[in-house]
């Protein structure tokens, strides 16, 4: 099956299921305009999985709200302002402009061909509902199961997330559960109607790392058998280099880079997308007084404030005049890397 | 490098917690956050403190300052017993010993003016004059990469990994021999992290620190280290040099903790070897050993003895009864 999804994926451009075409969130807020997605774009395929990476304020997380259409008309935040559009192809040739959607046929979407996991397990599931309760809720409002089957076929999603114990888990609250059966019960909700999407906003960043090697190989095997497309939000790079097929780097609300994940971790073409790289620490030779880390000076600029020009000059060594003062346009690499910087080419060669 | 003087001490050392209902006060249990940990820290070295949360790391980290009474075991500082001193005694002691907490958006009093917060130890044991004082708070400022300018600022104004170079300077400001450093970077961007990563290893150089290092991440611990001890529900279960940690683990939870680190590159992609199950609660821990709940090579045995950290090679100590 992967091999067939390869040759998919790499001919078939018209195999798209998400496209986010130059997205812009704007929050007016009393002080001031927070500016937190700026004309950012990427797509995902069919089956594919895009990792989102980017830190704190990089506006990761607004966008993958933004794709769930839960900011903008009747969202939860009536101070966001979404430009730009969100196309969504489920694959049977019809195609939703989720910007533009009313909220009843959004309802007819989520949870049936998007689906999204929350970063806090703790706090993303209902304390006063089972867990069984939680899981049928979606298949009885989208596939109109009665209670009895709901809960045969939550049944079934626990156990397809490697939950040992299913038939307990389903009468069990969330507080008895621990954080990562939490956040596996929350994939399992995500996963009983086989969404063409899945969005995952850091879900292993709240959990140990033996308890995040569970969820990845997880995510491994939902990738291998489910053909689920899954927009990945992290900030850890070794996460990225796990899972991802392909990469898209944010940096102050603008997609800096994408790029496939071998491309961008070899041959990483932004000034920002190197420096987080080389900020990882390595293993340091055996013997030897451990080596100052390659760090990115400064810090991510405040979004109600962010600087003209490039976003990313005031870190980078690279930043001239034309820098400061106009913005990069996004160029295409024949690696069929995007690149958001006015200087990617000297890089490329300097390196 | 193995002969250096030894500068702390723990000798088995345990910290409880006694919950107790909310409604009744009865005791509800005990929850064992550190138990019988000894370990001797040398003069000059960074020790690394590795676990998942709820493994006592932080909790063994304030004990060995007195920041919390032991439940039982005694520490020395520098061969005095901290543990039987009085609070002025305590208090003298401590302008050698100082901590930097994990949360920079916590730890820091938004009421004082950066330079107050930095100045108040030497402030509290009437270091120098008045405007001593304040031009050390000035060097401090630089040192750790700030300007001087900012000692009239309040902490809101500044972001996260300033705020944790202002907590590193106050760290400093009465010279400490040790320093704990409690998840300093976790809160912190990765770019950021690299920051403050180079800082502690510069000043540490710089100053001759001996530092306990605590973070869950492997990969920043094994870069700042000398020495790694890898928690597990309040016991250490290893604890080597570095390089023979990293290279050659022994204990069947360290090599788990190792395997389960995703390596950040696309072309070493791996099916990640997992534990099963989580930790159990520290109030009712398994019997025997701890670990033997999740541990791939446990048998019979585990449940009956509780194994002692024993040194297995030279420097290299180990607590499982299998190997």
């Amino acid at each position: 099956m992967s091999s067939s999804l390869t040759s998919t994926k790499e001919n078939d451009a018209k195999n798209v299921v998400l496209d986010v075409r130059n997205l812009s969130v704007k929050f007016m807020m009393d002080t001031g305009t927070v500016l937190a997605v700026n004309d950012a774009s990427f797509h995902i395929r069919a089956g594919e999985t895009v990792c989102l990476v980017g830190e704190t304020g990089a506006g990761k997380s607004v966008t993958a709200f933004s794709v769930m259409r839960l900011l903008g008309a009747g969202g939860v935040s009536h101070r966001a302002r979404l430009n730009g559009d969100i196309v969504l192809k489920p694959g049977d040739g019809s195609e939703y402009h989720l910007l533009s959607l009313e909220q009843a046929e959004l309802q007819a979407i989520r949870g049936l061909l998007v689906s999204m996991i929350y970063q806090e397990p703790m706090t993303s599931l209902n304390p006063v509902y089972n867990c069984g309760n939680q899981i049928a809720e979606v298949l009885i409002h989208h596939a109109q199961k009665s209670k009895r089957e709901a809960m045969a076929v939550a049944e079934d999603v626990l156990k397809s997330v490697r939950i040992p114990d299913a038939s307990r888990v389903l009468k069990a609250y969330p507080h008895e559960l621990s954080g990562g059966m939490k956040q596996r019960v929350m994939i399992a909700m995500a996963l009983a109607l086989h969404p063409v999407l899945l969005i995952a906003d850091e879900p292993t960043t709240a959990v140990d790392v033996t308890i995040q090697a569970q969820i990845l190989n997880l995510f491994k095997e939902i990738q291998r058998t489910s053909g689920t497309s899954i927009l990945f939000i992290t900030h850890d790079v070794g996460v990225v280099a796990q899972l991802a097929d392909r990469v898209v780097v944010m940096y102050a609300g603008h997609t800096v880079e994408t790029g496939s994940v071998y491309n961008v971790f070899r041959n990483p073409l932004h000034p920002y997308t190197k420096g987080l790289l080389q900020s990882l620490p390595k293993p340091p030779k055996p013997e030897e007084k451990p080596e100052r880390l390659t760090s990115i000076p400064g810090t991510v600029p405040n979004p109600a404030a962010l600087p003209p020009g490039c976003p990313f000059h005031p870190r980078c060594g690279w930043a001239d005049e034309r820098c400061r003062s106009l913005m990069p346009e996004v160029d295409t690499a024949d690696t069929g890397q995007t690149v958001m910087c006015w200087h990617w080419q000297e890089l490329r060669e300097a390196s | 490098m193995n002969e250096k003087a030894t500068i702390v001490d723990t000798k088995n050392l345990s910290k409880w917690y006694t919950s107790r209902s909310v409604f009744y006060g009865a005791n509800k249990g005990v929850v064992k956050a550190v138990q019988d940990v000894s370990l001797s820290i040398r003069k000059g070295e960074t020790l690394g403190l590795v676990g998942e949360s709820g493994s006592g790391k932080t909790t063994l980290g304030r004990t060995i300052l007195q920041l919390e009474k032991p439940t039982s075991g005694v520490v020395t500082f520098k061969g005095r017993d901290l543990s039987v001193m009085r609070k002025a005694q305590l208090r003298a002691v401590r302008r050698e010993m100082q901590i930097v907490y994990q949360d920079p958006y916590s730890s820091l009093e938004a009421k004082m003016r950066v330079g107050n917060i930095i100045s108040e130890g030497l402030d509290i044991h009437k270091v120098g004059t008045k405007n001593e004082r304040k031009e050390r708070v000035e060097e401090l400022l630089t040192v750790v990469g700030l300007v001087p300018e900012y000692a009239s600022r309040y902490p809101h104004e500044f972001s996260g990994g300033q705020r944790q170079r202002i907590s590193v300077a106050r760290a400093l400001a009465l010279n400490p021999d040790f320093l704990v450093a409690d998840e300093p970077v976790s809160a912190l961007d990765i770019s950021v992290q690299a920051q403050i990563i180079n800082l502690l290893l510069d000043l540490s150089t710089e100053f001759a620190l001996t530092m306990v290092f605590i973070s869950h991440d492997l990969s920043v611990v094994q870069h700042v280290s000398d020495r790694v001890a890898v928690m597990y529900l309040g016991r250490i279960m290893e604890l080597a040099e570095k390089d023979r940690l990293y290279n050659h683990p022994k204990h069947p939870y360290t090599l788990a903790l190792l395997e389960a680190v995703p390596k950040p590159d696309p072309t070493q992609r791996q099916e990640l070897k997992v534990l099963s199950g989580d930790i159990p609660s520290p109030i009712n821990p398994p019997s025997g050993c701890v670990f033997r709940t999740r541990c791939p090579i446990a048998n019979r045995d585990c449940a009956a003895v509780v194994p002692q950290l024993e040194e297995t090679e030279s420097g290299h100590f180990v607590a499982c009864i299998q190997l």
